[in-house]
């Protein structure tokens, strides 16, 4: 393999692997906090993508059209989530009926997905880069398509920004806490109807960005809705149940390795992810260790809930 | 219903108005439409896959149906009746086709089947029309095994097999002897599986034509409505070689042309493949340069009446693959009904064997041994908009004959 060949195929895993956490993200978010495994995820991430069409037929595909799609889309499908939230799965928490939230979630996908064929027909659409982000640069002989670089940078700043919002803000300390121990938090006078909220708004908000961020990369079909969410509970089964540095680490090595696997087999790349999977957890019950660390949302024997506490 | 009246020369003034003299419904009356009462519907069922993984374009399907049920209709129907279309939709899944056709079949006494796009449809439907339903299922899938029973079956191919393109692809390598590294790269499902198997069968160095010294030295499957097709490009980058087949289709086609385009792919190596029309026209930077073949209707290529109709069903659907191809299955049955001048299954098989119908592509023979129609494929190079054709089209265009590659 030439170095070349290992540059080209590593910058492709790690934008593979940023798209598939954004989603992944989502649902670790509202599954670690509020408990609920969000099968309208895939329906999310295609709204953002089909959205995304609409917010570029509107506003032009030059750099500030995706600027402005890049935020917008994804703060409106945190809204859209949000009322959601209120207005449906709020209903679902005090009878902590697993069984409901799943139904209700997967007619939430089913709704979406209906919506959008209604909306927007069946036809596949297509949206165009702006000029700045087509073509690639070639670095140490590889060309790295431009695009693929926005989206690891863009990655990395989401990531850091999460990482920094739940440890280094209240909010975060609160969202913690609030995994570890609802009725306390209540108790102390936290609002946690409103914190769920956000939370959910947040989970959203993020597969609907890896909407937005795959969008341009291929055509948006209302077939979106299968290959997100797939991928997305692999990373989140692989990294752990809640376990936000295990989803990343996992659609990192998933999305490195599929890419890596792509060279001798592209049958082998797609088994890829099933096969890390099945190492993981195989050595998660043998072990009782994930192999990375453990840190995510939920602390040590109610720590975040103490600090919030006070 | 005007009789046809004349002897030889108003037969061949007749001929030359193509398909209007075919459907004219004209003929007699008396005896041909023995199996349905007087004003009686020709009932068509058309399998459309308006769920499932071909919802993307099954529209078009059924208005390409509608249009050419209209067509006949307006020139009298055949032999009498009118032609009237079922539609249903079969979501791209073998049980629920079969339960449709079975359905329209026992609960509709419906005699004529047409539509899906998909082959694991397609063969399900086939072996239920065989036997003992004498249904005449017209149809157009890739897979040739759905062809395989030989000249005894009722179902008739509207496009060509996997078989035939992989073929066609081969000859097409052949004659550029320069092209010594060949890659292939296709979808990971049954037909991507099947042109790259024919594909390579005919390039094998013993076969009649080949050039020798060419080697196909990687074929990729890759996800069949995959996002990311970044890595395999990657791969075939890395591999250098001088010519790759793509016959990845429809939006897997433009996802691979849009990641390709950054990557350079299109530069470093020539790459043709299968593109319709509907598929370049949709990438906001069409990938001007490739050679690319089609057997999809198309108005823009193919100059017959047939084509001029489909131009009223405006943009993509008339550009496209979809909407011609079910014009066609349509036609296809109306036409064998008026060769057989009668509605009766097994008649109109046999008036259909070894026929030459009209369709979208103009005047094209149905195989006897696998009722495969020979449809012509076009083949050319990839075009920006101009003024002419204000949209992403073929340029330096050959039809390239497909009947060579019948083995009957």
């Amino acid at each position: 393999m030439s170095l070349a060949t290992f540059i080209a195929q590593l910058f492709a895993g790690l934008g593979l692997a940023f798209v598939l956490f954004f989603t992944a993200a989502g649902l670790n978010l509202v599954w670690g906090v509020l408990g609920v495994m969000n099968f309208a995820a895939g329906s999310v991430y295609m709204l953002g993508a089909y959205l995304t069409t609409s917010a570029i037929a509107l506003v032009g595909a030059s750099a500030l059209g995706w600027t402005l799609a890049l935020i917008a889309v994804p703060l409106a499908v945190a809204a859209l989530g949000a009322a959601v939230e209120v207005a449906l799965l709020r209903r679902t928490y005090r009878a902590q009926d697993e069984n409901r939230q799943f139904m209700l979630t997967l007619a939430l996908s089913y709704l979406i997905a209906g919506a959008i064929v209604l909306v927007f027909g069946t036809h596949f659409r297509t949206v165009s880069l702006p000029g700045a982000l087509s073509g690639g640069w070639s670095v140490l002989g590889a060309t790295l398509p431009r695009y693929t670089v926005v989206t690891i940078v863009l990655g990395l700043l989401v990531t850091a920004a999460i990482w920094a919002v739940l440890y280094r803000t209240r909010a975060g300390l609160l969202t913690r806490a609030a995994v570890d121990d609802r009725e306390m938090l209540s108790v102390l006078g936290v609002d946690v109807d409103r914190l769920y909220s956000g939370v959910f708004a947040v989970g959203i908000g993020l597969g609907a960005l890896g909407g937005v961020l795959i969008a341009p990369q291929g055509t948006v079909s209302t077939n979106l809705e299968t290959t997100a969410l797939v991928p997305a509970f692999i990373v989140v089964v692989t990294g752990g149940l809640g376990n936000m540095t295990g989803a990343l680490m996992a659609a990192l090595t998933i999305g490195i390795a599929q890419s890596f696997a792509a060279l001798h087999d592209a049958t082998l790349a797609q088994l890829t992810p099933y096969a890390v999977m099945s190492v993981v957890l195989l050595a998660r019950a043998a072990t009782g260790r994930l192999g990375w660390s453990l840190t995510g949302l939920r602390s040590r024997r109610g720590g975040a809930a103490r600090s919030a506490a006070g | 219903m005007r009789r046809l009246a004349g002897g030889p020369a108003t037969a061949i003034a007749l001929a030359a108005l193509g398909p209007a003299w075919v459907l004219a419904g004209c003929g007699s009356s008396s005896s041909q439409s023995a199996a349905l009462a007087p004003g009686a519907p020709v009932k068509i069922g058309y399998l459309a896959s308006l769920t499932g993984f071909c919802s993307t374009f099954s529209q078009e399907y059924v208005k390409g149906a509608e249009l050419a049920v209209e067509r006949v209709n307006e020139r009298g129907g055949v032999l009498g009746h009118r032609l009237q279309l079922i539609v249903r939709d079969d979501r791209a899944t073998p049980t629920v086709g079969v339960a449709q056709a079975r359905d329209l079949v026992l609960s509709g006494h419906v005699k004529y089947l047409a539509g899906t796009c998909s082959s694991a449809v397609g063969k399900s439907v086939e072996q239920l029309v065989a036997n003992p339903s004498h249904v005449i299922y017209a149809v157009g899938v890739a897979d040739p095994a759905v062809f395989s029973g030989g000249p005894e079956i009722y179902a008739f191919d509207t496009i060509p097999t996997a078989k035939v393109e992989g073929e066609n692809a081969a000859a097409y390598v052949r004659a550029h002897p320069q092209w010594k590294r060949i890659a292939a790269i296709s979808e990971d499902y049954s037909y991507g599986y099947q042109v790259t198997a024919a594909f390579k069968q005919a390039m094998a160095t013993d076969r009649p034509g080949s050039a020798g010294g060419q080697t196909i030295i990687s074929q990729d499957y890759v996800p069949s409505g995959g996002t990311d097709y970044t890595p395999y490009i990657d791969k075939l980058i890395a591999e250098r070689p001088d010519v790759v087949y793509s016959t990845a289709i429809t939006e897997d086609t433009v996802t691979l042309v849009k990641q390709a385009l950054p990557l350079g792919l299109f530069d470093k190596t020539h790459v043709f493949g299968i593109m319709d029309y509907a598929t370049i026209d949709a990438m906001p930077k069409p990938p001007v340069g490739i050679e690319g073949y089609t057997y999809y209707p198309s108005s823009s290529i193919y100059h017959t009446p047939f084509a001029h109709d489909l131009e009223a069903l405006g943009g993509v659907a008339a550009n496209g693959g979809a909407a011609g191809d079910a014009f066609n299955q349509i036609q296809l049955i109306a036409q064998g009904i008026l060769k057989a001048r009668s509605t009766d299954p097994t008649k109109v098989r046999e008036a259909l064997s070894g026929a030459t119908v009209q369709t979208v592509q103009g005047s094209v023979a149905i195989h006897r041994c696998n009722h495969e129609v020979a449809m012509p494929i076009a083949m050319g190079t990839v075009a920006g908009p101009t003024r002419a054709q204000p949209f992403a089209h073929f340029e330096h265009l050959t039809l390239v004959s497909t009947s060579k590659y019948f083995e009957c």
